[in-house]
């Protein structure tokens, strides 16, 4: 019995498990759990798990309206940016099957991120996942077969990755709005790093297919943005799921 | 400040936990008791848990000076004004109910 009490409360989120393990695990060796507990147990943990995915109803965030509002704006003008060059694009039609879906799909965490908040819903995360992995495969199927040939692929392969990016880390910055938590400032500052960076390596790499003779300073410019986003972007990533990880289980401390 | 029907299906657990509550510190399992002795229910450990989880996170309830495993709670000041309110609505519903009833009969 001790070993199915343990194995119920490993149900629970971590930060429950802390707080709530022993306590439990001494209820539980008071009135070992019947059928009907097992069921309630794992009926709890499961809300357990999706309130730490749900938006708090009451609690108001510092930045967090800001921050979601910028990352939206910010997904919505780079689907634009990357959408006019391929509309004008004379090999459009050789790799329609990809650019259409890659766009809209590489931006539906964005707008999921942003209803599911609206409504105060928990993040549908399969359905996040799903979009990711499809518009990961349309970069791929883009990027494959034509490497060196089509214009703008780099720039596409990179919007990809970092939509993908921006839409987990406004999962994460939705979901720990529960508690009050916000990133720390480096972890923006280098998120904000990266996506600048990114928009001058999108910007140069676009007036490099514009003008491919010359603009010397536009090959350089291409080059210092992409060494600083090849930087700052893995920096960010990694604070990220630092961030998560630790705020998943400090998340309880903080709520009282 | 959030009311008891926003904590969803742990609402009826919750005002039954601040009702135990106050009648003074009690860990889980002597709630569950005191809810059974009050209702004839007894809740289950998972519910009785997540409305603890959730009324501790509001600040609510707090857990009692213990060095027992079974960590008593108690009621705080903010828990005490929220179950005298809802108490208060329930019976403003009470009377309202009663006074209908009476009129149709």
């Amino acid at each position: 019995m001790n070993h199915l009490s343990r194995w119920l409360i490993r149900c629970y989120p971590t930060w429950w498990q802390q707080r709530y393990a022993e306590e439990f695990l001494a209820l539980l060796a008071q009135q070992p759990p019947t059928v009907a507990h097992i069921i309630d147990i794992l009926r709890a943990a499961r809300d357990e798990h999706r309130r730490a995915l749900t938006p708090a109803p009451t609690k108001a965030v510092p930045g967090l309206r800001l921050a979601t509002t910028g990352l939206l704006a910010s997904g919505v003008l780079l689907l634009v940016v990357f959408l006019i060059p391929h509309a004008v694009s004379e090999r459009q039609t050789e790799t329609l099957v990809f650019t259409v879906p890659l766009p809209l799909l590489a931006s539906l965490p964005f707008f999921v991120c942003a209803v599911a908040r609206h409504q105060k819903r928990p993040l549908p995360l399969p359905g996040l996942g799903l979009a990711a992995g499809v518009s990961a495969l349309c970069a791929l199927g883009l990027a494959l077969p034509r490497l060196h040939e089509v214009p703008g692929l780099l720039p596409a392969a990179v919007f990809v990755a970092l939509c993908m990016t921006l839409g987990m880390w406004l999962a994460l910055v939705n979901a720990n709005g529960l508690r009050g938590h916000l990133a720390p400032r480096w972890m923006l500052l280098a998120g904000i790093v990266a996506g600048l960076s990114w928009c001058a390596l999108l910007a140069s790499a676009l007036l490099n297919m514009a003008y491919p003779q010359g603009m010397g300073a536009v090959s350089a410019l291409l080059s210092a943005s992409l060494l600083i986003w090849l930087v700052s972007q893995p920096v960010w990533t990694a604070a990220a799921c630092v961030w998560l990880w630790r705020s998943s289980s400090a998340r309880y401390a903080s709520a009282v | 400040m959030p009311t008891l029907p926003e904590l969803g299906r742990f609402s009826d657990v919750s005002v039954l936990l601040l009702i135990s509550l106050a009648g003074g510190d009690r860990h889980g399992y002597a709630i569950m008791d005191d809810i059974e002795q009050l209702t004839g229910h007894r809740p289950g450990p998972g519910t009785l848990y997540g409305a603890v989880a959730r009324l501790e996170a509001l600040g609510w309830i707090a857990p009692a000076q213990s060095d027992d495993r079974r960590k008593p709670y108690r009621l705080t000041g903010a828990g005490r004004a929220a179950l005298h309110h809802h108490l208060s609505t329930m019976q403003h519903l009470v009377n309202a109910g009663s006074a209908r009833l009476e009129q149709a009969t």
